[in-house]
């Protein structure tokens, strides 16, 4: 039997601001590897439970632990447990105390349900919340208190049955329709015949209505894990000037460097996320993000606050901002230093990256300061390192890699040499695309034949580039290419180097398939 | 008529000071070419100074570029390339004898973003050499680069084209390659070519050598000497 839990909290609480469904989340990640959010619903999280109660001493101990966990958001929630992931929402949704607490005592595990309040942490058995008039409108739970429910396993079809239908996260229209029929309760629902649902309601009624019951399975959707190191600002009030929006930037920066430097590990990709205003007039934009590399891991944030700012000069910030998460969104050990005195981390790890980086080579230390500015500026996809493909197609011969936020590139031995006698004469500007020669048709075939070359296989006597007429006057080759013909894009290529009367040299080649002739490089 | 005589020779001192080569550090950088070598006053390139290769397209000058920047990266320092058009072509670097962890290929969007980069990469004790296609005429940036190299002891090696020879310029160095029209053999694969040294401190300014180039070998003879070669030969 399956044990969902559901916390259940108001998202028009004030209180709430500081706090997210993230955060929360994350807290209770503690209690359950798999927790997950409801989809019809962002006021909650649903744990699967199943089998980890005795751990925490039974499932009244382990609900009233997540109430204890919860309490520093200083928000009222409500936790239920029950066998499915639709039974433990509609209670804590709309789950009423009145008619259900059969024993009020959480250490009796056989009642048929477990009712509890919680003020300021305490535990409470007295039900606080008046019995409300109308339980469909009536909110499951009082803003001062924080309360549970526990439905035993099996037990939970009573309860739905009282229940309004608005409890299984059905479609607003349906609701409305079932209302119009007069059917209010999931009790109601249940004594009817089913065929009819189908075609008046399509699958979605059948499927909630099995799920709530347990006839159909419904697993809780694990949300991903907020990142490690990761820092938030979220204000009451917006903020619009760019020097403040940088101060809060500069030290949630320092929280995560913080974070960073007590793991032993430094940031190799830095994520600065802005959320915008909603109700701005003047934009459209909701979200503004910075991204930046490091050459190599660092925890220094007075270093990557430098490289964010970079970025920040060149941002359009075209409406108040009200929340700022700072996430090291690609982290790696640091490298192992020789720590000169016992309390040379200093503050935020400045000197740590500092002692890490003198460690090696002045030069490295340069270089990875340089290609951190660099990749600031321009991307990390502007910055790039070589590596060379054992790839007959000149343009396919190398690749290039971005220096910054590259744990491949930390892998790889640094001494990647290359024996410079195998690889075949390259012209050093080569055109990423072969550029289709404008030939100039009255080729004089004597000239050609001087080289040796079949005068039909010998390049063009003349083309046109750039508006400009150039006239062969000496050629070399060919070198044949042919490849890729495993890749399904067969190339086959007759390579020709040639001298033009003004003495410059181009590397020519003439497709096989058609015989046209490309221009693909200038020995410059 | 006295006091205009010693002014007169004080500003000979001043212009001699200023025409004398500037404190290098450690020894000049060969060109990779011994004939340019012994016509530059220090028998090579000194680091932080940039030096402008003015050519046509395809002539040769970037291969001799690449010559220069492999000296002065031989202490492991890295080549930044510049290459805003992606045509570089790293396997030419390799096999002309540049370890590929060397090279670092920057691609700038947009002109300004060029030249900060350039301006970057000069200012850098990490890179020994800057390779550069440059598309900029503005005086102020070339000045900007040459106090750059200067400041991070970086050569700087300016492709231009030789349309630019008219324009100011702040290089150090200033060489113009052209292709020579000589009488070779038809399966003769070097290229004749002629430097002439346009600016250098120190030098007298038009002077110029007439080399051949190998594309495949990478070497520069003088033309002089071969034909000095052949004809005692």
């Amino acid at each position: 039997m399956r044990r969902i839990a559901c916390i259940h909290w108001k998202s028009d609480d004030c209180r709430l601001q500081p706090a997210n469904a993230e955060q929360i989340a994350d807290r209770c990640r503690r209690f359950s590897p798999l927790v997950g959010r409801e989809a019809t619903d962002s006021d909650c999280l649903l744990l699967d439970i199943t089998g980890l109660a005795h751990l925490f001493g039974g499932e009244a101990a382990l609900v009233e632990a997540m109430v204890h966990e919860l309490a520093p958001f200083g928000l009222p929630v409500r936790v239920t447990v029950a066998d499915t992931v639709g039974a433990a929402w509609a209670a804590a949704a709309y789950g009423s105390p009145k008619s259900e607490i059969r024993n009020p005592k959480p250490e009796n595990p056989r009642s048929h349900a477990e009712y509890g309040d919680k003020e300021n942490g305490s535990p409470k058995s007295e039900i606080r919340n008046p019995k409300p008039e109308n339980p469909t409108e009536q909110p499951a739970f009082c803003n001062s208190h924080s309360s549970f429910l526990i439905v035993p396993p099996g037990e939970a079809a009573p309860l739905l049955a009282s229940l309004p239908v608005e409890a299984l996260r059905l479609p607003a229209e349906t609701v409305r329709v079932l209302r119009e029929l007069g059917l209010r309760t999931i009790g109601q629902l249940e004594s009817l015949p089913r065929e009819g649902f189908l075609s008046r309601f399509g699958p979605v009624l059948l499927r909630r209505l099995d799920q709530a019951f347990g006839r159909v399975d419904e697993p809780v959707r694990a949300s991903a894990a907020l990142p490690r190191f990761a820092a938030r600002w979220s204000g009451e009030y917006s903020i619009a000037r760019r020097e403040m929006i940088e101060g809060v930037v500069e030290r949630l920066i320092g929280r995560v460097a913080c974070m960073l430097a007590q793991c032993g590990r430094g940031a190799l990709r830095l994520e600065c996320r802005l959320a915008l205003e909603i109700h701005n007039p003047n934009s459209d934009v909701r979200n503004l993000s910075l991204s930046v590399g490091l050459f190599e891991p660092t925890v220094s944030a007075a270093h990557l606050f430098a490289l964010v700012q970079l970025q920040f000069e060149r941002l359009r910030i075209p409406a108040p901002v009200e929340q700022i998460d700072v996430i090291a969104a690609l982290t790696a050990p640091l490298e192992p230093i020789r720590q000169a005195t016992l309390f040379d981390l200093g503050q935020q790890g400045g000197k740590r990256h500092g002692a890490a980086r003198e460690a090696r080579g002045p030069h490295d230390r340069q270089l990875a300061s340089l290609v951190e500015r660099l990749s600031s500026r321009l991307g990390s996809a502007a910055v790039l390192g070589v590596r060379l493909r054992p790839e007959a197609q000149p343009e396919l011969a190398w690749h290039y890699d971005p220096l910054v936020g590259n744990r491949r590139r930390r892998a790889q031995p640094r001494a990647e040499r290359t024996e410079s006698v195998t690889l075949p004469p390259r012209p050093l500007r080569l055109l990423p695309r072969p550029r289709l020669l404008d030939c100039i048709p009255g080729d004089s075939p004597a000239l050609f034949a001087m080289g040796g070359t079949p005068a039909s296989d010998s390049p063009p006597l003349r083309f046109r580039l750039a508006g400009r007429e150039h006239q062969i006057v000496r050629h070399w080759g060919p070198e044949r290419i042919e490849t890729g013909w495993w890749r399904g894009q067969a190339v086959g290529r007759d390579y020709f180097r040639v001298e033009t009367t003004s003495g410059s040299r181009y590397w020519l080649f003439r497709r096989l398939r058609d015989g046209k002739w490309f221009l693909h490089g200038m020995f410059e | 008529m006295e006091q205009q005589t010693i002014c007169l020779e004080e500003l000979r001192r001043r212009v001699a000071r200023l025409e004398a080569p500037r404190h290098a550090e450690g020894p000049p950088l060969a060109t990779g070419c011994d004939v340019l070598d012994r016509m530059l006053p220090e028998g090579g390139f000194r680091r932080g100074v940039m030096v402008e290769w003015l050519s046509d397209e395809g002539t040769g000058a970037g291969t001799l570029a690449l010559l220069a920047a492999r000296s002065a990266c031989q202490d492991g320092r890295r080549l930044a390339v510049l290459d805003p058009r992606a045509e570089f072509c790293p396997t030419a670097a390799v096999r002309l004898g540049i370890a590929v962890g060397q090279l670092l290929v920057i691609q700038p969007g947009d002109a300004a973003d060029h030249d900060w980069a350039v301006d970057q990469v000069l200012h850098s004790p990490a890179v020994g050499a800057v390779l550069a296609w440059s598309r900029t005429t503005d005086a102020r940036t070339l000045r900007r680069w040459q106090l750059a190299a200067e400041a991070g002891g970086t050569l700087g090696l300016l492709l231009r084209p030789i349309v630019a020879r008219s324009e100011p310029s702040w290089a150090d160095v200033r060489l113009l390659v052209e292709p020579l029209s000589v009488n070779r053999h038809w399966h003769d694969k070097t290229r004749p070519l002629r430097i002439t040294l346009l600016r250098c401190r120190g030098a007298v300014a038009g002077r110029s050598v007439d080399v051949e180039l190998d594309d495949e070998t990478y070497r520069v003879h003088s033309l002089e000497e071969r034909r000095l070669q052949t004809a005692t030969g």
